[in-house]
């Protein structure tokens, strides 16, 4: 295990470097998060047995509403990690030609195949190419990357998330997925109470903002004319969330543990103080997890307020997933 | 893992009891035989002596100085130490002169060797000029032939003499110069020595004694942070380092700023870049030799040193007539330093080593047949997150805690023993406890706990005039119980990624690991100009029950005092690593691998100004070397790779005490390490291949105390696999890079200056020196690597250690 020694050094070089530039909570284009298995006879149900029907809907963070999207999909029984990356062990078994995406979520309708056709696999992948702003989306196997076609290519990705299914002849009960829709959000002020934060119920402006805030649903968020403050973001999960399970610990054999939730945040302006937030399931029953953001610097802030779009996505390490997402507007206000 | 010895065991078990229960033999001195045995040695006799005045304001005083001098084979003063200070001026004049003494070399059976000896050299403030027959020739101190060292001051009225040690009776064996060591030549034909002297003053190393084997010729740069040793283009992890010859684990705290051992108890190090003798196996890289020094028994001695990097103490001295103790113990400072200014700077995720390291060593001279050295040392390292909110969950989606601890604790015993004056014994039994864990969040766990017994025994028979006869147990028996949580490891050369493969598995381990070897090797001298060292070694490797017979050849040819011609050829084995050949994580059927050593090296020697030139070249191949599966398909790990180093060495070096207040380093090395992974793909570069690696190390001693070092490097940059794409893996929350063509890219030209300034004071008997030793001048940036941002489309260099000044003081009593 010599080669450790290297990894954390470089780790620790890379603590500092890594600080030069811009963190992933930043979002500044289209960006795919996460995606979200639904099934059809059991919504809140995170893995799917075979031969279920299920739609999978990928987290679509779009700056540009306007802006085009083109994908293609493929699904398949997933191999070993190889390097990390993930492959197709059989054929697969859902295939949807790239072509521009439809308004709405980007989603797949799936029939998981049955258990005699995936064999000893418990697991599927599902491979999906998109282009953001023009173009079709092509993947060179070889190289597993990814371009667009078309006069005016836009940028070309590749994602990949494994689905875990459902054993259906397992006594423990299968995976649900967390819920943060319904929770509380709240903007810790200093000096102030918490202020409610409530899910956007429109679309936001994207100029002017400060004209159209004030309601729980679009707060206004003041930021002081010199120097900054950081705001405390808030949000108070479900209990039902974390839910218990029996882990199979590769040293220590079955251990009755907790779900971890990871919470990875993203904004389109300002900066959080890290990426991603944790309520550990063996460590702490808190329910509130709190991060702090930095809004931008008064110069940079427009004399009608910018608009803050800020996402949560949440993963509770088995393959469940949750998005949540707020709206405000961020006016400078008095020293 | 079970306790296999087999035959090769058994044979080892048998050999070690031979030597431990065979009292039968007599006992003699090491370098002194006594008169009625016959001259098989002789100790060095002195046949240049240098007289120097008295120093100024002092001419009226009288002052004696016992030096410690090396003598090298050619004759030349290597080193000169003060064992017992006459005053700081005096002991300055001293060394000084003995420096530019010029001996005939101490002999064994006939062949030059390398001696220490004691030597007192006395300032008198006298009107006669001393009896000829006070310095008779043969006590290695003066050579009243010559003329010098008696009467040829300055000054009419006062003379220097030299006089035999005041406890020595002024018969012939006493002054044999009581104490002189008689040291076999090296029997590594490429080996290259530092003394302690030298090693800790070189600069950049902050006086760190080790530290300065970075810069010889063969020895690549590692990137900052990463501590390890790569000599000719071998991976890491295939040389080993050896303190008074059992392995130790590491040879660098973590992020490799500071050795593991205190360089105030250190005799010297050698370094052999390949080629190495059969006493050393089980490794086809390179061997590093630390070795201890006995503790001084002229009174007690101690010193304190504090810089910004680390702090450290020793004592040392006398218990007893026969008894003598050092201990030293030092701590990391350096994050309490950065902690402070983290704080204050509000940097929000900050990582620094942590380490402490200590050192007990005890010898015991019961008669003058027996030494035994007791040898307590260990370390411990950290990397602490020293300002974080959460920060150890700041790597993508994974949870829990990001650590790495590594400490080992040794407990050594080493007894050497005469029987009679042709044969020695060297007995070392080590024994004590490894313990590395690290954990990457809840994606990587390791834990593993390793309690080594170390033995080697080792006789040295003198068969005849010019064939002495080596033969050794070299076993190590390694009780352990790792448990590991995670991937499976992939190929960790050669691999930009990491290379894990497979799903979150692990298992525990508990077994024993036993790896025995039986060595022999015959040193013979032909005609005293050739010295052929013809060796095998049979090693027996538990981990995969197989076993390999190495036979190794090296000579040297002197052609003249100054020239002489050096070659070497050899087989060198190695086991796999445990993660590639464990149950269940690699490929339990793996077989060993091989390497051919073979090297030719020339030196050019120009003793009046103490100049050492040396030109090397080599070829290295290795065979049957562990790589992956193509996508780490099962068995995980095959022995189907191949690997060739070649290259050229050349080494200048001014040693201490020249003409010139100068000594130092030069050395280039020119090289190529390549490595195929699999049969049919292509040749690809080594990770650390390093084309071309040039140091500058020159020491000025400036006088009045003062001495201004500086060293400079300029070396290739490491290559690197550049990222040419990314996939969002969404389960993770992650980007996975798609790596380009295997180091296929390289970075920048790496250079850097590191400059030491020290001043010595003199209080008394005690001594204090201030430093200033600044890595890095002209700081320069030096590109160590590539950061990418989240989806790899943007990234920053990683840069090397800034400028860093490191302030010192260091008292010495």
């Amino acid at each position: 295990m010599k080669p450790s020694r290297a990894v954390a050094g470089i780790a620790a070089l890379f603590s500092v470097a890594c600080q030069m530039l811009p963190p992933p909570s930043l979002v500044t284009r289209t960006r795919i998060v996460g995606a979200e298995v639904s099934i059809a006879t059991d919504p809140g149900r995170a893995w799917p047995l075979p031969g279920e029907e299920m739609t999978l809907s990928y987290f679509v963070l779009q700056l540009n509403p306007d802006e085009a999207i083109s994908a293609g999909f493929t699904a398949c029984p997933a191999g070993p990690s190889v390097g990390g990356f993930r492959f197709c062990a059989g054929a697969p078994f859902a295939v949807v030609p790239p072509g521009p995406a439809e308004l709405g979520p980007l989603s797949f309708d799936l029939t998981v195949p049955p258990a005699s056709v995936l064999g000893e696999t418990d697991e599927l992948l599902a491979l999906l190419a998109t282009c953001a702003g023009g173009g079709m989306p092509r993947i060179d196997m070889t190289t597993m990357t990814a371009s667009c076609d078309g006069d005016m290519p836009g940028r070309a990705e590749i994602s990949t998330f494994v689905i875990q299914l459902a054993d259906p002849e397992a006594t423990e009960p299968a995976n649900r997925q967390p819920v943060l829709t319904d929770e509380t959000v709240s903007v810790e002020l200093a000096m102030h109470d918490p202020l409610a934060w409530d899910p956007p119920t429109g679309v936001a402006p994207e100029t002017n903002c400060a004209a159209m805030t004030g309601t729980p649903s679009f707060p206004r968020l003041e930021t002081p004319p010199t120097g900054t403050r950081a705001l405390t973001f808030a949000f108070t999960s479900s209990a039902a969330d974390r839910e218990t399970y029996v882990r199979i610990d590769p040293i220590d054999g079955p251990v009755e543990d907790r779900e971890t939730l990871v919470f990875s945040h993203f904004a389109t302006i300002g900066s959080f103080e890290r990426n991603v937030s944790t309520l550990d399931g063996a460590s702490t029953d808190d329910r509130v997890a709190r991060v702090d953001w930095t809004p931008p610097a008064a110069t940079d802030i427009p004399t009608g307020g910018a608009t803050l779009h800020v996402w949560w996505v949440a993963r509770d390490g088995r393959g469940g997933f949750a998005l949540m997402a707020r709206d405000a507007c961020v006016v400078v206000g008095a020293e | 893992m079970r306790l296999r010895l087999g035959l090769p065991g058994a044979m080892a078990l048998a050999l070690f009891a031979f030597g431990a229960t065979r009292p039968s033999f007599s006992l003699a001195q090491d370098a002194a035989p006594p008169p009625s045995a016959g001259p098989t040695s002789s100790p060095p006799r002195l046949t240049v002596f240098v007289d120097v005045p008295h120093p100024p304001g002092h001419e009226e005083e009288e002052a004696a100085v016992l030096l410690a001098i090396v003598v090298a084979t050619d004759g030349t003063v290597e080193s000169v130490e003060v064992v017992e200070t006459g005053g700081a001026e005096f002991d300055e004049a001293a060394v000084a002169a003995a420096r530019q003494f010029v001996f005939e070399p101490a002999t064994r059976d006939g062949t030059p060797a390398r001696a220490r000896i004691r030597y007192r050299y006395v300032f008198e403030v006298i009107v006669e000029v001393a009896p000829a027959d006070e310095g008779d020739g043969q006590d290695g101190e003066s050579d009243p032939d010559d003329g010098e060292g008696e009467g040829e001051g300055d000054d009419p009225d006062l003379a220097v003499a030299v006089v035999p040690p005041t406890e020595l009776d002024d018969d012939e064996v006493a002054t044999f110069s009581a104490e002189g060591v008689v040291e076999p030549p090296p029997r590594d034909a490429g080996s290259r020595t530092i003394t302690s002297e030298v090693l800790r003053r070189i600069p950049g190393t902050r006086g760190d004694a080790l530290r300065a084997v970075e810069l010889l010729p063969g020895v690549g740069r590692p990137a900052f942070g990463q501590g390890v040793l790569i000599v000719r283009g071998a991976a890491p992890g295939d040389s080993q380092v050896f303190l008074d010859g059992n392995p130790v684990p590491l040879l660098y705290h973590f992020g490799g700023l500071t050795s593991f051992f205190n360089s105030q108890l250190l005799d010297r190090i050698t370094f052999v870049p390949g080629n190495f003798s059969v006493r050393y196996g089980r490794k086809i890289g390179g061997i590093l030799e630390v070795e201890p020094r006995d503790p001084r028994t002229d009174g007690y001695h101690g010193f304190i040193e504090v810089s910004v990097i680390d702090a450290s103490l020793s004592l040392e001295g006398p218990i007893g007539d026969n008894f003598a103790f050092a201990i030293a113990f030092r701590r990391s400072l350096i994050d309490l330093v950065l902690g402070a200014v983290a704080s204050s700077a509000d940097i929000n995720f900050l990582t620094a080593p942590v380490y402490y390291d200590y050192q007990a060593i005890a010898t015991w001279r019961p008669d003058a047949e027996n030494r035994f050295r007791f040898l307590v040392y260990g370390a411990t390292d950290q990397l602490r997150l020293l300002t974080s909110s959460d920060a150890s969950d700041d790597v993508g989606s994974t949870s829990g805690s990001f650590g790495f601890e590594q400490q080992f604790h040794r407990f050594q015993l080493s007894w050497r023993h005469l029987y009679g004056e042709h044969v020695q014994q060297d007995l070392s039994v080590g024994f004590g406890l490894n313990i590395t864990q690290f954990g990457f969040g809840n994606l990587v766990r390791f834990d593993g706990q390793f309690w080594p017994v170390q033995i080697r025994n080792e006789f040295r028979v003198d068969v005849a005039e010019n064939i002495h006869l080596i033969a050794g147990l070299d076993l190590q028996i390694t009780p352990l119980t790792i448990a590991y949580a995670g991937p499976a490891p992939g190929q960790a050369e050669g691999s930009p990624g990491g290379g894990f493969n497979g799903p979150q598995g692990g298992r525990r381990w508990d077994g024993t690991l036993v790896q025995p070897a039986l060595y022999v090797e015959s040193d013979v001298t032909i005609d005293d100009t050739v010295d052929l060292a013809i060796g095998v070694r049979g090693d027996y490797f538990g981990s995969i029950e197989r076993a390999s017979a190495d036979p190794r050849i090296t000579g040297r040819v002197r052609f003249s005092p100054q020239w002489a011609l050096r070659a070497g050829v050899g087989i060198f084995s190695q086991p796999p690593e445990f993660t590639e050949s464990a149950p269940d994580l690699g490929n339990p059927e793996l077989g060993v691998i091989h390497a051919v050593h073979t090297g030719l090296g020339v030196d050019f020697r120009v003793p009046e100004f103490r100049l050492v030139f040396q030109v090397d070249g080599f070829y290295k191949h290795i065979q049957d070397r562990v790589v992956a599966t193509v996508g780490g398909q099962s068995p995980r790990f095959i022995n189907e790779g191949l690997g060739r180093i070649y290259g050229l060495e050349v080494a200048a070096r001014i040693e201490p005490g020249g003409p010139l207040p100068l000594f130092g380093f030069l050395s280039y090395t020119l090289m190529r390490s390549e490595r195929q992974d699999h049969p049919g793909d292509e040749w690809r570069l080594f990770d650390f291949d390093q084309t071309h690696i040039f140091t500058l190390a020159l020491v000025w001693e400036i006088g009045l105390g003062f001495e201004l070092g500086a060293t400079f490097r300029l070396v290739s940059g490491n290559p690197y696999t550049p990222v040419v794409g990314a996939v969002n893996d969404l389960s993770a929350g992650v980007y996975r890079p798609i790596y380009g063509q295997t180091n296929s890219a390289r970075n920048p030209l790496f250079n850097r200056l590191d400059v030491r300034l020290q001043k010595r004071f003199d209080i008394g008997d005690a001594r204090l020196f201030l430093y200033i030793d600044v890595q890095n001048v002209y700081n320069a940036t030096n590109r160590e690597g590539v950061a990418y941002n989240y989806d790899y489309t943007s990234s920053v260099d990683i840069a090397g250690i800034p400028i860093i000044p490191a302030l010192g003081i260091r008292g010495e009593l």
